[in-house]
């Protein structure tokens, strides 16, 4: 498969984006034939043709009854399992042998459609347009999906891609996806040991996913994930629809609150305002006929919009301080926070991540709505060299699941501080190579010693004096936070000691710092302990194991 | 990973004969799936699936 073309499918709910190895050697998200780099997951029936994608997404408020959206909610799941909006707005889905179906109208006639018809319907149209843009056929790819995806999610949107004509080559999470196209961790330098942790952030469309991700010499492992379905960008478009709505009932008093398709129009009109205020600090919001012939046109300021949405963006911060808990480890403990996802773009979302993590590096270097599909191009290309057979065996739990390390294992250094070596959570087995500095003038023989650790207790939180209390308690606006947050990177003290090791008979005579010691340590699967001290110059080593 | 302080000398304790000394073993790990993606899992699942060690890994 060697001059194959592959490609990573990110398959949302609301968006899909394909991403591909560029000539230049770069990943990168393509167009498809309407320019838009987010496909919208629609397909749309009208009297004379079916269409997916941008055009179906178009028709929504024309024909919202025969337009199909949102459709990878619902697979793998039975219509009991489920609960669907069932007004002017959507579709009518029916159960189709316990599963939800689409009841539409197409061609004058009534229309069944199940949910992974429709997921296979929009996945065909997102492989053609890839063909498309590339002008080749395309070998194989990877899609990605939630980390809470069922095992039975999982298998039925494989049955979807493999019914649309691709062939799947792996089916991965959406935050590892995006790690990797943060090229997060992937970076390890031969003998220099990189362990990491990222809090990645996924605001899309319907919801808000929250995963803290380890890294250790590159490879991941999930410490703590959290969803919340009620927080994403719809739900910012919902509060600057009521805004609307309401403006729009002082000028014209036409109250269209009950009006499903006035508010159709709102939303996909807001939804544009919201998306332009992360870039500039005022932008025009137009609605054409929101009811009764009148239209709406007005500017709307960001200022506005993020105090209509306060209360949304403390949520977030809420769920973040959640995850963190469950996970018990600190704000100061996560390195680097990975943004994904179209709706954190927003400045505002952006900058209350500050209240929490003043210090911690924020990368936006990669578009967060394209992160995972061009994760799972990476991946593609990384196995489009392997046999299928191979790439299965390798997902296997005998190959995925292993024994991780509980607590920190290190050194003490010259001032009692505890020198991790291999962090706690660190897959097994795991080796660690790492060099002392120099050794004294005339020292005959060194002595090494290996300990387990505990983190030290959190420096106790000061009490903030209590403010006097505000009129409007509704704006807590940074004006008033001018307190130095300051968060610490967690420390450790020796507990238990492991292990002790002499290596002896250094070359004599040796000024301080002419010698190197060089220490391998290794912890196997079946916890069994490997010190190797090694002086480099002369070659002089011991090796010593655990029974 | 270069580490910039001494390693001293044995304590006077340290008997000569003898080059180490296991006192416990770490704490039970506990078991957890890592994520087969990348390139540093490629070689994960090379050793497990070929029962390599690391050094054998690095010829
Ligand atoms: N510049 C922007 N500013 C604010 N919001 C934006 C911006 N760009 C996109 N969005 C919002 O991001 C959301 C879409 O994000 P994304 O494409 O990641 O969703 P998705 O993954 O398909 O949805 P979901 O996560 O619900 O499955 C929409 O609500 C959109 O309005
Ligand atoms: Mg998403």
């Amino acid at each position: 498969m060697s001059d194959s073309v592959v490609i990573g499918i990110n398959f949302g709910v609301t968006n899909s984006s394909i991403g591909i190895l560029g000539k230049n050697g770069h990943f990168s998200v393509i167009a498809n034939a309407d320019g838009d780099r987010m496909i919208p997951n629609a397909i749309g029936f009208s009297d004379e043709e079916e269409f997916c994608g941008s055009q179906a997404a178009h028709q929504v408020v024309r024909n919202p009854k025969n337009t199909l959206q949102a459709f990878r909610n619902y697979l793998g799941k039975s219509f009991t399992e489920i609960s669907v909006p069932s007004d002017a707005a959507h579709p009518d889905m029916i159960s189709k042998d316990g599963a939800p179906a689409y009841k539409v109208e197409f061609k004058g006639k009534e229309h069944i459609v199940t949910v992974p018809e429709a997921a296979s319907k929009q996945l065909k149209h997102i492989h053609e347009e890839a063909e498309a843009y590339l002008g080749s056929k395309i070998a194989g790819a990877v899609l990605a999906v939630p980390v809470y995806f069922t095992d039975k999610q999982r298998e039925e949107l494989r049955k979807a891609a493999t019914a649309a004509g691709i062939n799947v080559l792996q089916i991965i999470q959406e935050p590892v996806a995006a790690a990797l196209a943060y090229n997060f961790g992937q970076e390890v330098a031969k003998n220099d040991a990189q362990d990491k942790t990222a809090l990645v952030l996924d605001m899309g469309a319907t919801s808000f996913d929250i995963t803290i991700l380890n890294s250790r010499n590159g490879i991941y492992t999930v410490l703590e994930t959290a969803h919340d379905v009620t927080i994403g960008g719809e739900s910012f478009d919902q509060e600057l629809v009521k805004f609307v709505a309401a403006e729009f009932k002082k000028k014209t008093k036409i109250d269209v609150a009950n009006n499903k398709k006035s508010l159709l129009k709102i939303k996909t009109s807001v939804e544009i305002t919201k998306k332009n205020l992360s870039r500039t600090p005022n932008a025009p919001c137009s609605v054409e006929s929101v009811a009764e012939g009148m239209d709406y046109h007005a500017t709307i300021a960001r200022m506005r919009m993020e105090l209509m949405c306060n209360k949304l963006y403390a949520k977030c911060n809420e769920l973040i301080n959640h995850v963190l808990e469950k996970a018990k480890i600190t704000a100061g403990a996560i390195d680097e926070i990975l943004l994904v996802g179209g709706a954190t773009r927003m400045p505002k979302f952006q900058n209350r991540l500050r209240d929490i993590f003043p210090e911690t590096l924020i990368r936006t270097d990669v578009e967060s709505d394209e992160a995972i599909a061009i994760g799972c191009a990476a991946q593609a290309s990384l196995i489009a060299g392997f046999e299928k057979e191979d790439i299965e065996a390798s997902t296997k739990e005998a190959v995925t699941v292993t024994p991780h390390t509980v607590k920190p294992i290190g050194v003490v250094g010259s001032k009692g501080e505890f020198i991790t070596i291999i962090p706690d959570h660190t897959p097994l087995p795991v080796k660690r190579v790492f060099e002392f500095g120099n050794a004294e003038e005339g020292q005959a023989a060194v002595y090494f010693a290996l300990f387990e650790g505990e983190q030290d207790p959190l420096p106790v939180k000061e009490e903030k004096p209590a403010k006097p209390a505000k009129e409007n308690d509704d704006d807590d606006s940074e004006e008033e936070e001018e307190d130095e947050i300051v968060v610490a990177k967690p420390t450790y003290h020796q507990t238990t000691q492991l292990a002790e090791v002499v290596l002896a008979g250094l070359p004599a005579g040796a000024k301080a710092g002419s010698l190197k010691i060089e220490a391998t340590v290794q912890v196997d699967v079946t916890n069994k302990v490997t010190i190797t001290l090694r002086e480099k110059s002369s070659g002089k080593q011991v090796r010593a194991q655990s029974a | 990973m270069v580490l910039d302080f001494l390693l001293p000398s044995p304590p006077k304790s340290w008997s000569a004969d003898k080059t180490s000394a296991f006192h416990a073993g770490i704490t039970a790990p506990t078991k957890a799936a890592i994520q087969p993606v990348g390139r540093h899992f490629l070689a994960h699942a090379r050793r497990h699936i070929h029962s390599r060690t690391f050094s054998e890994d690095e010829k």
